[in-house]
């Protein structure tokens, strides 16, 4: 019986290399026409660990706009340094502009420009042009237990002026702080600014202008979700992570399987299946649980460095015959996978093809890597030569 | 115009192909079957004819024939032995025009159509790979051979022509991944989307540029939508936020007409066919049920299908015109025919009666009107569902089988408390006046009985009584009872009893035949026993129910406790049996010692004490009375203090389940080390914390600090040790004074100067709060009753109050 069953796996084993195989020759298709495709409307990645000014300037930035006092510096707060909710309410209101760079993790190199809502936008001596210009997302957040007609009006005019500078950026719009509000109300709620935020823009004509809304709050987890989404627009390889999610969950028998930005909990990729928020949560305990323990028995050498490294890895079993399995898969990514008991017990089987998966995103980053670079080569050249040519650089293989 | 003309074309053909069906719908017949998988299923779909159906799977697709008794596999799809990643599905859809023609949906964006007339194995026919991520859906066109429709991941819904190689149109839905795309079944041209942003979208298939209209339908993503297959206007839709939503979407604005909320969020939402408002859901975490709810009937399912062990993922109805069957495909493998007739219906188990508190103590109570109309008591004020129309709870009995949610009717009624009984009146005015501490022991009892006794509450009273007579010296216990049948003191007591057929005899009869058999000579009285009656107030409460008072009898009370406590004394019966007298108005006057007739009167429906007569009395099950008196035992007994422990222990027990957690404190706190160490830790503390969270609500704060303190629970104690920080600002300065001294480090002065005689107070220090000047409270006082201004001199207005 047992032998049988070995045999089985084997094969199962066998076949799964292959279908990790064809899955990565498939996602290189992908990544090529994608790239390619980037490549067409210009700037919009950022060059890992790139020093000078240039490359800096062109990381795609995400703008976090809106009010005073609708919650701003609290999202990032929350969502980036993992400040406890509560203690946002002791957060002094924000006077000048500030900068966080995030780029902790490979996939994510953002920044997160934390606007006052104090300080008038259009001012002219303001260089707004210079920001817009390589912003990625720009979130603005609207008060919903506000009244909200003053922020709609900002925000029509910050998007317009945004789109006028630069077309390619995503509007969000994060309806923030509905803790406090019922189901009903919340979907009143967004129903009115949504169609407000619309007719808006319909008279002023820029019907293309699409706008992305969320309803958030820091006291559950739909403000991860939102930056999750919000983040994930940003990341030109989606497709194929979750291309490679979806192999890997199938072949493996696994249910769910998120793959997590440990430092923020934002989750980059996940498999096609729905998003249930228990999971999400649970999955964002997980790590915490993760971290935390490390940080009391892990040996790090630096102070500020979060204790998460090649070795990390940890399951947790919950008594509803459910396996939680985390992994590192990168630096800074880790793989979140949710599992029946019954399926763990090929533990084996789902290590190698883990493996497989985790050799094919670092795959997917070096492509990434020798795309970027040779943009840049090309970029260097071509200010070198004083000429910009209009067509479609190509990528030297 | 060709193709409006061609449109004609196939509702004629629609219609053909209807009345075929419709006929051929009678011979459907089967039974409730499933047949294992080799996979999980991801979606089913059924044939036109409903002989086959298909499923599809990210390690299966398979063709089952659908016979009388069991599955049979047709045809594996799944061909090759290295399957590519367009056989992992995600969606399947069988086309109702064609009986061959199949699509699926894969995980890698690809659209396949597979043509099961092909001869060679592999059926696959055409290949689309134009989305970019997982394709969540694909659908056929109702009427439109060539047609297909497919949303994707990545935002855009992408429309086929078969014929064609390529997509014809592509629908952007602003990169919101799509979830559902579904063809209305009676407008040609118009199909709906539903997006994980919670966004619906309607579109005309002619416009690609832009959605005919939006409107946001779920709190979170929106998982699945489903057209009436009747009504052109009505469009389900099932998300995350667990709720299945029914929009007429003819008016201008779209408008939810229905809502049912479910326990988990809705993966599927399917209309039954030939049922108006019933529809099939089923979800996509926890819970594994499929639910067919009658939308009018929120609130309970009206049939669970309850046989599949993971999630359901895929559910179809088995034949466009037949209600009666409902295949499934779940996550455990396997693939169910259910019969609806098989269902199980939520209603049968519903429990039809209600009960429940008002505010003010009103009680509101529901049942079937069956059960309740037989009652004609003047007490109750139906509120019938003839009668108002505001309070008709309907209750569903058992579906018939013409599958009509039966409805059957309850009655509500409500019993009104009166509102002086209710109030907690003697609550207040008992905490404020017990002694808890600060006298012997005797006098506390004494008082409190007294207080008790003043405020109406004669059993408290006996029991403070009954306390200082067991607990005090032995040699005062001239009128001390104890009965303890087989113990070492023998009983000269007597029974009386007898049995009074329920409701047939006022207490005015009963009183008179209990007076006949009592012995005259049993003259001194155990206050203890002196009792309110329990029957009486029995009848009071249960008025309503006439007749059915026995149901409630107190023979049988008794006679589940009487055996246990046959060793105990009296005290603890009263204890036991006795019921919380504040909640009932007291009928009778109860006074301490009373003469015979009174005491008669009082006690003609006291629970007896042991005794085999008792017992066969007991045993009887129409309601009985008897009676007890008892007469001074021969001899005084001498029992330790400690032999009441356990009585008392359960006496407190008693009052705090029965609500009066104040007579257990403050006994604990009265008695102190006496009981202290028979109650536990815990028990204790959840009394005091109870009691001292009345308090605070009635707002007696002087009194819950003296229970706090008295209190000997640690926990207890240590709250008036919480927050006795006092944070003082000088008042020189205004700024918070930091050390801990008199001297304000800041401005260098002696911050609490009284501003009469200028000299630093030491003891009490009034201040004013408005200008924070202040001193020696004499001083203070003398200053104010000759002015009004700061004795500072800042101008201030001091009120002294």
């Amino acid at each position: 019986m047992s032998q049988g069953n070995k045999k089985y796996d084997e094969e199962e084993v066998e076949e799964d290399e292959t279908l990790a195989m064809t899955g990565d020759d498939d996602d290189d298709d992908d990544l090529d026409t994608f790239t390619d495709g980037d490549l067409d409307n210009g700037c919009e990645d950022g060059v890992l660990g790139c020093r000078d000014p240039f490359s800096s300037e062109v990381k795609p930035r995400i703008l976090l706009m809106g009010l005073r006092r609708s919650g701003k510096s609290s999202i990032q707060k929350v969502v980036f340094h993992k400040m406890s909710p509560n203690e946002t309410l002791f957060l002094e209101s924000t006077n000048k502009i500030c900068r966080e760079d995030v780029s902790n993790s490979s996939f994510v190199h953002f920044q997160i420009w934390d606007f006052p809502g104090q300080i008038d936008f259009f001012d002219p001596t303001f260089d707004y042009e210079m920001i817009f210009r390589g912003t990625g997302a720009l979130i603005f957040v609207i008060d919903s237990q506000d009244d909200y007609v003053e922020a709609l009006s900002r925000l029509h005019l910050t998007v317009t002026r945004a789109y006028k500078v630069n077309p390619d950026i995503n509007f969000e719009v994060f309806i923030h702080k509905v803790d406090g509000l019922s189901d009903d109300h919340k979907i009143e709620k967004q129903r009115d600014i949504q169609k407000r935020a619309n007719d808006d823009l319909v008279d002023a004509a820029l019907e293309r202008i699409h706008l992305s809304f969320y309803l958030t709050s820091i006291y559950d987890h739909s403000i991860f979700e939102a930056f999750s989404k919000v983040v994930q627009k940003l990341i030109p390889e989606l497709p194929t992570l979750e291309n490679l999610l979806n192999i890997f969950i199938t072949n493996s028998a696994i249910e769910k399987a998120f793959l997590f930005d440990v430092v923020s909990k934002i989750y980059i990729a996940t498999d096609s299946s729905p998003v249930d928020m228990q999971t999400y949560e649970l999955c964002c305990d997980m790590i915490d649980v993760v971290i935390d323990i490390s940080c009391i028995y892990g040996v790090t050498g630096d102070e500020g460095e979060i204790p998460y490294d090649k070795e990390s890895m940890a399951i947790i079993r919950l008594n509803s015959t459910t396996v939680m399995y985390l992994k590192e898969v990168t630096k800074f990514l880790a793989l979140v996978c949710f599992l029946r008991e019954e399926s763990f017990e090929r533990k084996g089987l789902i290590d190698y093809n883990f493996h497989c998966f985790r050799k094919a995103i670092q795959e997917v980053f070096e492509v990434r890597l020798k795309v970027l670079r040779s943009r840049k080569l090309l970029s260097q050249r071509r200010r070198s030569r004083q000429a910009t040519p209009n067509g479609t650089p190509r990528v030297p293989s | 115009m060709v193709k409006l003309l061609l449109a004609q074309d196939h509702r004629k053909m629609e219609k053909m192909a209807r009345v075929t069906t419709a006929l051929g719908s009678n011979t459907i017949s089967g039974c409730t079957m499933f047949c294992h998988l080799d996979a999980p299923a991801n979606a089913i779909s059924v044939c036109r004819d409903a002989a086959q159906v298909v499923v599809a799977g990210r390690n299966i697709f398979k063709i089952y024939a659908l016979e009388e008794e069991q599955f049979v596999e047709k045809l594996n799809l799944r061909v090759g032995r290295k399957p590519s990643l367009n056989f992992s599905c995600a969606d399947v859809m069988w086309h109702q025009m064609d009986e061959n023609l199949l699509a699926t949906a894969a995980t890698n964006g690809a659209v396949v159509t597979w043509n099961l007339g092909k001869p060679s194995r592999n059926k696959q026919d055409q290949l689309f790979t134009e989305h970019k991520r997982t394709v969540n859906k694909v659908c056929f066109h109702p009427t439109e051979v060539h047609m297909l429709l497919s949303g994707s991941q990545d935002g855009y819904m992408k429309c086929f022509d078969l014929r064609k190689k390529e997509s014809v149109s592509t629908f952007s839905g602003q990169s919101e991944s799509v979830r559902d795309v579904q063809f209305s079944i009676r407008d040609y041209f118009t199909f709906a989307a539903s997006f994980e942003n919670g966004n619906v979208q309607l579109w005309d298939i002619r416009r690609p540029d832009r959605y005919e209209r939006m409107f946001t339908a779920h709190n979170g993503p929106v998982f699945c939508c489903d057209w009436h297959p009747e009504d052109r206007g009505w469009l389900a839709t099932g998300g995350r936020d667990k709720m299945v939503k029914v929009w007429d979407i003819t008016t201008n604005r779209a408008k939810e007409i229905h809502c049912v909320q479910t326990i988990a969020s809705v993966a599927r939402v399917k209309w039954r066919p030939e049922r108006k408002y019933h529809l099939a859901t089923c979800s996509m975490m926890v819970d594994h049920n499929i639910y067919v709810w009658d939308v009018r009937r929120p609130f309970i399912p009206f049939a669970t299908f309850e046989e599949h062990k993971d999630v359901t993922t895929g559910i179809v109805w088995r034949h466009l015109h037949d209600p009666g069957f409902l295949l499934s495909g779940s996550k455990d493998s396997t693939l169910y025919q259910h019969k609806f007739k098989d269902a199980s219906r939520p209603v049968d188990k519903a429990n039809p009666e209600g009960l429940c508190f008002g505010l003010f103590g009103d009680l509101a109570f529901a049942a079937k009107e069956s059960l309740i109309s037989g009652g004609g008591d003047s007490n109750r004020k139906p509120y019938g569902s003839g009668g108002d129309r505001r309070y008709p709870i309907f209750f569903f009995k058992k579906p018939d089988l013409t599958e009509q949610f039966a409805h059957e009717s309850s009655a509500l009624s409500v019993f009104e408390t009166d509102l002086e009984s209710s109030r907690m009146d003697w609550f207040v005015k008992t905490a404020r006046r017990y002694l808890l501490s600060g006298k012997p022991f005797r006098e506390l009892c004494d008082h409190n009985a007294k207080v008790a006794k003043e405020l109406n509450r004669p059993q408290v009273s006996t029991t403070w009584t009954m306390l200082r007579i067991m607990y005090s010296d032995p040699g005062n216990l001239a009128t001390a009872t104890s009965i303890s049948k087989g113990g070492s003191i023998p009983l000269m007591n007597s029974f009386n009893m007898k049995e009074i057929a329920a409701g047939g005899l006022g207490s005015e009869s009963r009183l008179d035949r209990g007076k006949g058999e009592i012995w005259q000579d049993t003259i001194h009285l155990d206050p203890g026993n002196s009792l309110i009656n329990n029957n009486d107030e029995n009848e009071e409460t249960e008025g309503s129910e006439g007749p059915a008072d026995y149901l409630f009898g107190d023979a049988e009370l008794e006679d589940d406790d009487l055996y246990p406590m046959e060793h105990e004394n009296p005290t603890a019966e009263e204890a036991e049996y006795s019921l919380p007298q504040e909640a009932f108005p007291l009928r009778h006057e109860i006074v301490d010692n009373p003469s015979v007739p009174e005491h008669l009167q009082d006690k003609v429906d006291s629970p007896h004490v042991s005794g085999n007569e008792a017992e066969a009395v007991c045993l009887t099950p129409i309601k009985s009375f008897s009676l007890i008196s008892i007469s001074q035992p021969l001899y005084e007994s001498h029992l330790p203090a400690s032999f009441f422990s356990p009585v008392v222990r359960e006496m407190l027990q008693h009052y705090a389940e029965a609500g009066d957690v104040q007579m257990a404190v403050s006994v604990l706190i009265v008695l102190g080390d006496r009981i202290r160490k028979e109650v536990d830790e815990l028990t204790q503390e959840h009394w005091y914390t109870s009691y001292i969270d009345l308090l605070q609500r009635f707002e007696l704060w002087n009194v819950s600090n003296e229970v706090i303190k008295l209190s000997t629970c640690s926990a207890i104690n240590c709250l008036n040790q919480t927050s006795t920080t006092l944070h003082i600002n000088c008042s020189n300065c205004k700024r918070p004074m930091s050390n801990k001294g008199w001297i304000c480090d800041r401005c260098h002065q002696c911050a609490s100067i009284c501003a009469v005689c200028h000299h630093v107070v030491k003891g009490l220090f009034v201040w004013c709060q408005g200008c924070s000047h202040g001193g020696h409270l004499e001083h203070i006082m003398n200053w104010l009753k000759s002015s009004s201004h700061c004795p500072a001199g800042c101008g201030h207005l001091c009120e002294y109050t």
